[in-house]
């Protein structure tokens, strides 16, 4: 590992949900770093957090969502601190950001065309109106949309699904933005259309440089383009590390029940592992290690009840549960 | 013939395009074309294919949700058409639909004892004594006790929702489900404990399934036959083993590479197809082999000769390709 400064560093953040029965804490203390260039995948369930942590950053939370403490330091500031007006400068120019229903993030009576170049034109003010409808054309031929004059001319609903998606990504990317932060950015996706747009994130980021934070429950995705993986569970980071190093030799016993539950093309077995129980709730979390009430490994050890910390397995690799190390002796027996 | 519980034969679905003022028919989206296919007592047949492809149109037509322009559909030997609403209504009992989404296919106002007996009480089956017991039985055959009788549908997590909807599907002891992507919208670590439950509701009922989905790795767990749809046809059809092991047609070589794996290691290892532009308007299907607009095998022939689906390699299942061979790297040479 270089000692690059992180692009982006969250620390310790908390961010809670003001609700009928009370505050809801839905981020209890997430820290991750993303470092210059670099693809980091957050995986979890629904209700784990994955995507209220990167809102809270990005100062997107909705009303009833509060940042309670933490930093999210971006290139040197801590984005907690900054007005909205300096926020929304760093979001669109310095940070891209891509999210699952292109539909919703899309103003649907404004053309493709103009909302890009109304981007470009918002972070560069000396931009002339001609010579950004040009840059658009020339964004949305990088993204791969054929006939990019015309379908710059063109609303949203008449792209499909994957083109919108391709739209979203060339506004995403308009302003070369240092770091990308892509949210379920394929789940409404069919498979061969989601090949096409990883393929072209891809390719974005080798042309540009620009580092990137995939959100999303798919394991298979995490695996084909992430190199490090951060599992969030119960409003937690419950393991990090290397990408191979987290799915070859897990040291949570979540992301060892994930990764085995997984239905694979290329191992059809008789019975899926199963893990017991369902995603905890954030209104009731239960005390100490919140995946200890469907844990097999725990088996109500009383170690359970207190919250595990972030412990290194080897450099770089860390997980959040007392019996890691136990973990890692089962799995050589079993292998 | 005599082990089919279902048969489709020569299915066609064309829906009217109406525009204007006078709501005159100006064009046809041909959703379903000349589809066949028969589903074996006891055994799950999947109809795969992405966004579009007709699958969820056939389950309706065979559903009778609309009309067939054209084709039969037989159950358990019978055919729909020409019978009156009483024998439709009799026959009905052995064909069940799952939906895909459990927070919107329950009704919000009915306790689950209520959900759960309501098919036994239309079709008049048993007295309430009778009835009361038959719910508790089937709670307890989906893993969920008979304390939750008294409970609403928005109690539940998705999961149970599911359950519920199995278990009510399940009262009439159909011969028949259709489910219909029925654990697309669960959580990754719920969708395990679904799949098993399918898994072994078939074994001890002996209950067919008609599976669709758009997820292969659950249908290349749960599946004995497959059927793969692209534009209204089948593409490919054959035993699981044959159809994912040793794939012919283009279509479904490009869409099982396109399958995300799971372990980092192989990242790269697999030769992934992308496959260009979209699919086409299925008001305006191209002529000959509707694949061949993305076909990278696409000779002049396949413009003019719409390629019929037979078994054209020796060990694997039919194909609707003129130039049917195996993939020279097969998903399962990735392990």
């Amino acid at each position: 590992m270089t000692a690059a400064e992180p692009l982006l560093a969250l620390r310790d953040v908390v961010t809670t949900f003001r609700t009928d029965m009370g505050r809801v804490p839905a981020v209890n203390g997430v820290s991750y770093s993303v470092l210059p260039g670099e693809t980091v995948g957050v995986v979890g369930e629904s209700g784990s957090g994955k995507s209220v942590t990167v809102t809270s950053a990005l100062g997107l939370l909705p009303h009833s969502g509060t940042v309670e403490s933490g930093q999210a330091v971006f290139a040197g500031r801590d984005l907690f601190t900054l007005g909205e007006r300096e926020l929304q400068r760093i979001r669109g120019r310095e940070i891209g950001l891509i999210f699952q229903d292109p539909m919703s993030a899309l103003n649907p009576v404004m053309t493709i065309g103009r909302q890009i170049s109304e981007g470009l034109r918002r972070h560069d003010r000396r931009l002339s109106r001609s010579a950004a409808r040009a840059r658009v054309v020339e964004l949305l031929a990088e993204v791969g949309i054929p006939n990019p004059a015309a379908r710059a001319r063109q609303y949203p609903h008449e792209f499909s699904g994957g083109m919108r998606q391709r739209a979203m990504i060339a506004m995403a990317m308009a302003n070369r933005p240092r770091l990308l932060i892509a949210d379920e950015p394929t789940t409404a996706l069919d498979v061969t259309v989601q090949a096409q747009i990883l393929a072209l994130i891809a390719q974005v980021q080798a042309e540009t440089g620009a580092a990137l934070i995939m959100i999303t429950h798919d394991l298979g995705v995490i695996a084909e383009i992430a190199d490090r993986v951060v599992v969030m569970y119960g409003g937690r980071v419950v393991e990090t590390g290397p990408i191979g190093s987290v799915f070859g030799k897990p040291g949570h016993p979540y992301t060892r029940g994930l990764l085995t539950s997984l239905p694979r093309l290329d191992r059809p077995a008789a019975e899926l592992y199963a893990i017991p129980g369902q995603p905890p709730n954030p209104m009731f979390l239960p005390d100490g290690c919140a995946f200890r009430v469907r844990c097999e490994q725990s088996q109500n050890r009383v170690e359970c009840w207190t919250q595990p910390d972030l412990t290194a397995l080897t450099p770089g690799h860390a997980s959040a549960c007392h019996f890691s190390h136990e973990l890692a002796a089962s799995e050589e027996v079993s292998r | 013939m005599t082990n089919a519980v279902l048969t489709v034969d020569g299915l066609v679905k064309h829906f009217p395009i109406r525009s204007g003022v006078l709501q005159r028919q100006t064009g046809t989206v041909q959703a379903v074309n000349n589809v066949s296919f028969e589903v074996n007592h006891g055994e799950t047949l999947s109809l795969v294919g992405e966004s579009g492809c007709g699958k969820s149109t056939v389950a309706k037509s065979i559903m009778r949700f609309h009309q067939p322009t054209a084709g039969r559909v037989l159950l358990n030997g019978t055919d729909l058409a020409g019978l009156s609403a009483r024998e439709i209504r009799t026959l009905r009992k052995q064909v069940q639909f799952v939906f895909q989404d459990p927070y919107a296919s329950l009704p919000a106002r009915m306790p689950v004892g209520e959900i759960i007996a309501e098919p036994l009480e239309i079709h008049r089956i048993g007295n309430r004594r009778v009835r009361k017991e038959r719910v508790r039985e089937l709670l307890e055959v989906v893993g969920l006790g008979a304390e939750v009788l008294n409970r609403y549908p928005h109690q539940f997590s998705g999961g149970q929702r599911q359950r519920v909807g199995i278990a009510r599907a399940l009262a009439l002891e159909p011969t028949l489900l259709i489910l219909d992507e029925p654990v697309s919208a669960l959580d990754v670590s719920i969708q395990a404990q679904v799949v098993n439950l399918l898994d072994r509701l078939q074994r001890e009922l002996s209950v067919a399934y008609l599976f669709i989905s758009h997820d292969l790795a659950v249908v290349r767990h749960l599946t004995h036959r497959v059927a793969v749809m692209y534009l209204g046809h089948i593409v490919e059809y054959g035993d699981a083993d044959e159809v994912f092991n040793r794939p012919t047609h283009p279509y479904t070589q490009a869409l099982l590479s396109a399958v995300p794996n799971p372990d980092p290691h192989l990242r790269g290892r697999g030769h992934r197809i992308v496959l260009h532009g979209d699919l086409p308007n299925p008001s305006d299907p191209p002529s000959g082999c509707p694949f061949r607009t993305r076909c990278w095998k696409a000779q002049e022939r396949c413009e003019t000769e719409r390629p019929r689906l037979e078994q054209r390699v020796a060990d694997s299942g039919s194909s609707a390709c003129h130039f049917a061979e195996p993939s020279t790297h097969s998903v399962s040479s990735r392990t």
